[in-house]
C-alpha cells in the first residue's frame, strides 16, 4: 500500500495581472509504507505545492491524490488524525509560549497534555517551553514545528525542509530523529529537501522532481546507480591532444577540463585504457566521476532546460 | 532528540477534542483582547464615578429652592405674556402665535431648576444603556477583528487546518465564538450599568416611581443592546476575515464611520435609514429611531424651503438592515475561506 500516491497532478497559481505560474505539471509521487522517502527538487520545483495539495491547503487543477489509501482532499478529515505535518516555516502565535501553542493544537485533536510534554522533550524544548514563541531562535521555532507535527503520533509524518535554519548540531539531531522514526516500523516519513546530502544520509527512497514533474524515483541506491552516467576523468600528461584524437576516433565524446578530458558515456572504463594503450598512450589518471546524488540530481533536473 | 514514545491511539471520543473549547481558550488568552477588556472596565469605572458627581439627591432645601425659582419664572413669563397680548403694535390675529401658548403647557419642570439633577431610572437608565450598547458594540468590533485578524497575520489559521481540515467547520466555530464573545460583552456591559444605576439611584436618585411597563420596555432595549454588541463583534470578525488583517479591518471600519457615513448623511440624506449607525440606533432604541428626511423643495412666492418629514425606523427594520449587511459580509468571507488556496 502506498501511503502517499499522487498521479498526474497539475497546478497553476493564478495571480492578478500576471500569467499563471505553473507549479505542478503532471507530477507523480508514490511513497511506500514505513520508509523515509526523500522528496528532492531544486527551488521552485513544486515540493511545497505538492505537500500543500496533499494536506488540502491548495486545490490541484487536475490529477488524483491519495493519503493512507484514501482519496484526498475528499477523505482528508478521516485521515488527518494520523498525519503530522510541518510545512515551510512553522505557524504559531508569537506571543504565546511554545507550550501554550502546542496545548492549543492538542486541544483541537484531544491530544493529552502529557503528550505535549513528551513532544517538547523529544525536540529538546522542555526547558524553554514557557518562553514566548517569538523569543525562540530560528532553530527552536523549527523544532517546535516538528514537535507539533509529532503530537498526533502520526503514522505519516510530512516534513517540508525541516532542517531549515538549524545549526549543524540541530541538523544532525533532526536527521537522527527522522531516521529513528523511519525505522520504528510504524511511521512513514515524507521528507522534502533540496539538500542532497540530507536525502542521502536519511532516506531509504527518493523522488526527484523538477519543474513540477517526476524525474526519477526509487530506492536511493538504485537512483544513484541509474545516475552513473559514465563520465570518466582522463589525464594523459604531455599527450592530451593525442589522447583526444584516439578517443574521438574510438567513438567517445569528450569535454575539456582544465588539465584533463571528461569522457562521456563510458560503460566500462577499461575500454579507455585499452584504446589509449593501443597507441602507446599511458594514463596518469582514470577516475569515474563518482555518481553521488548531487551529480545525478543536477543531471536529472537540468536535462530539460 | 529521541524517538517519540508511542501510545495506543486514543479512543475516537477523546481524539475528537474540541475545536470550540480551544477557540475559546485562544480568544481568552490573547493579550490584546485582555488589554482591551481591562481598559474598557477601567473606562466604565471612571465614567461611573464621573456620573456619580453629576447627580445629586434632592434634599428638601434644594427642592424648596428650586420650586421657588420655578414659580418666580412662571410668574415672570406670565407677566410678559399678558403684556404681549395687550400689545397694540402686533396685529390682532397674530398675537396668539407671537406670544406663545399659556404657560402650563410649556413644561416647566422642577428638575430643571436643580443644578445637579437626581438620577432618574426613567430617563437615565435607558440613556446609559444605549451608551453601553454603543460602547460594547465598538469594543466587540475591535475584539472580533483582532481575534481572527491575528490568526491570519500569524497564519496560525493555516496550522489549525492541519488539525481540522473541514474549513466550514473551522470558520463556523470561529463565528460561533465571536457571537458568544459579543454576547458576553453585551451582557456584562448591561449588567454593570444596571449595577451602577442601582447604586446611583440609591444614593443620588429621585424617588419618583417608574411608570408601568418601564421594566419590560427597558429589558427589551437592553436585550437589543446585547444584540448590537454581537452585531458589532461579527462586523469586526467578518471584515477582518475578509481582508485577512486586523489593522486593515479597523481602518476600513474607521473610514466607513468617519467618512462614508458622514458624506452619505450630508449628500444623500435618503440613505440614512440604510446606514449602519442609524440602523444600530433603530435596532436598540425603544420605539425605533426617528429620522427627519428631506422632502421635496417647496417653492412659495416668499422663497423656497424644504419640507422635512419624520420617519420612524423600527427596531425590526434596523435589525434586518444590519443582518443583511452581516450576512453578505460573513458569506463572502466564508466562501473565500472555503475556496481559496492557503499558504
Ligand atoms: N502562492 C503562490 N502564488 C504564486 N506562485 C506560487 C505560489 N506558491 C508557489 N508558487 C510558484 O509555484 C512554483 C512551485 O513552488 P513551490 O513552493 O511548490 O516550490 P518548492 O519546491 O517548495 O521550492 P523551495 O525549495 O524553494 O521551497 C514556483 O514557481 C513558485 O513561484
Ligand atoms: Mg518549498
Amino acid at each position: 500500500m502506498a501511503v502517499v500516491e499522487v498521479t498526474g497532478a497539475h497546478k497553476s497559481y493564478h495571480r492578478r495581472g500576471k500569467p499563471p505560474q505553473k507549479a505542478l505539471d503532471g507530477l507523480d509521487l508514490s511513497v511506500g509504507a514505513h520508509r523515509v522517502h526523500g522528496f528532492l527538487g531544486p527551488n521552485g520545483s513544486g515540493k511545497t505545492t505538492t505537500i500543500r495539495a496533499l494536506l488540502g491547503l491548495v486545490r490541484v487543477d487536475s490529477g488524483s491524490m491519495r493519503l493512507l489509501d484514501r482519496p484526498v482532499p475528499e477523505d482528508l478529515p478521516d485521515v488527518i488524525g494520523s498525519v503530522g505535518a510541518l510545512v515551510e516555516s512553522p505557524l504559531f502565535f508569537p506571543n504565546f509560549s511554545g507550550r501554550r501553542n502546542l496545548r492549543l493544537l492538542a486541544g483541537v485533536a484531544g491530544v493529552s497534555r502529557d503528550r505535549v510534554e513528551e513532544c517538547l522533550e523529544i525536540v529538546g524544548l522542555r526547558d524553554r517551553g514557557e518562553d514566548k514563541f517569538k523569543g525562540y531562535s530560528l532553530g527552536m521555532k523549527q523544532r517546535l514545528g516538528i514537535a507539533a507535527a509529532l503530537l498526533k503520533e502520526p503514522t505519516l509524518l510530512v516534513l517540508d525542509e525541516p532542517s531549515n535554519g538549524l545549526d549543524p548540531a540541530g541538523i544532525r539531531e533532526v536527521r537522527e530523529l527522522i531516521k529513528q522514526l523511519g525505522s520504528d516500523g510504524q511511521t512513514t516519513v515524507l521528507l522534502s529537501s533540496h539538500l542532497l546530502s540530507e536525502v542521502q544520509q536519511v532516506c531509504d527512497d527518493v523522488t526527484i522532481i523538477a519543474r513540477g514533474k517526476l524525474v526519477a524515483t526509487g530506492a536511493v541506491a538504485d537512483v544513484l546507480a541509474t545516475g552513473s552516467t559514465g563520465d570518466v576523468r582522463v589525464m594523459v600528461p604531455g599527450h592530451q591532444q593525442a589522447a583526444y584524437d584516439v578517443l574521438m576516433a574510438a567513438g567517445f565524446t569528450l569535454t575539456a577540463l582544465a588539465d584533463a578530458w571528461l569522457v562521456h558515456g563510458v560503460t566500462e572504463p577499461s575500454t579507455i585504457t585499452r584504446a589509449l594503450a593501443a597507441h602507446d598512450l599511458y594514463l596518469s589518471e582514470l577516475s569515474p566521476i563518482s555518481a553521488d546524488l548531487e551529480s545525478v540530481f543536477l543531471d536529472l533536473t537540468a536535462e530539460e532546460v | 532528540m529521541t524517538a517519540p514514545p508511542r501510545h495506543a491511539v486514543a479512543e475516537p471520543e477523546t481524539r475528537n477534542g474540541s475545536l470550540f473549547r480551544t477557540e475559546i481558550a485562544r480568544l481568552r488568552a490573547r493579550r490584546f483582547i485582555q488589554l482591551l477588556v481591562g481598559l474598557a472596565l477601567i473606562g466604565f469605572v471612571v465614567l461611573s464615578i464621573v456620573a456619580f458627581t453629576q447627580f445629586s439627591e434632592p434634599t428638601p432645601d434644594v427642592l424648596a429652592d428650586a420650586q421657588a425659582r420655578l414659580e418666580q419664572d412662571i410668574a415672570l413669563s406670565e407677566q410678559f405674556r399678558e403684556q404681549c397680548l395687550a400689545d397694540e403694535s402686533i396685529p390682532e390675529e397674530e398675537r396668539e402665535f407671537a406670544c406663545g401658548p399659556p404657560l402650563d403647557e410649556q413644561g416647566f419642570v422642577v428638575e430643571n431648576y436643580i443644578d445637579k439633577r437626581p438620577f432618574t431610572l426613567t430617563d437615565d437608565l435607558p440613556a446609559g444603556s444605549l451608551g453601553v450598547a454603543a460602547a460594547t458594540a465598538m469594543l466587540g468590533f475591535v475584539i472580533g477583528a483582532t481575534y481572527v485578524g491575528a490568526e491570519w497575520s500569524t497564519r496560525s489559521i493555516v496550522a489549525l487546518l492541519f488539525w481540522e481540515t473541514r474549513r466550514l467547520k473551522v470558520i463556523g466555530v470561529k463565528t460561533g465564538v465571536a457571537v458568544l464573545a459579543g454576547a458576553a460583552l453585551g451582557v456584562v456591559g448591561q449588567l454593570l450599568w444596571l449595577g451602577a444605576s442601582h447604586v446611583l439611584v440609591r444614593t443620588r436618585g429621585s424617588t419618583t416611581a417608574v411608570p408601568d411597563g418601564f421594566w419590560s420596555d427597558f429589558s427589551g432595549q437592553a436585550g437589543r443592546g446585547v444584540l448590537l454588541a454581537v452585531v458589532g463583534t461579527l462586523f469586526g470578525f467578518g471584515l477582518a476575515n475578509l481582508v485577512r488583517n486586523t489593522g486593515a479591518a479597523l481602518g476600513v471600519g474607521f473610514a466607513y464611520f468617519a467618512i462614508v457615513e458622514s458624506a452619505l448623511r450630508g449628500f444623500v440624506p435618503k440613505s440614512q435609514p440604510f446606514l449602519v449607525s442609524e440602523s444600530a440606533g433603530a435596532l436598540v432604541e425603544d420605539g425605533g429611531l426617528s429620522l427627519f428626511v428631506e422632502g421635496p423643495t417647496v417653492d412659495q412666492g416668499t422663497g423656497s424651503f424644504t419640507e422635512f418629514t419624520e420617519m420612524i425606523v423600527s427596531n425590526v427594520r434596523g435589525g434586518l438592515t444590519l443582518a443583511a449587511y452581516l450576512l453578505v459580509l460573513l458569506a463572502a468571507g466564508t466562501w473565500l475561506f472555503r475556496r481559496r488556496d492557503l499558504h
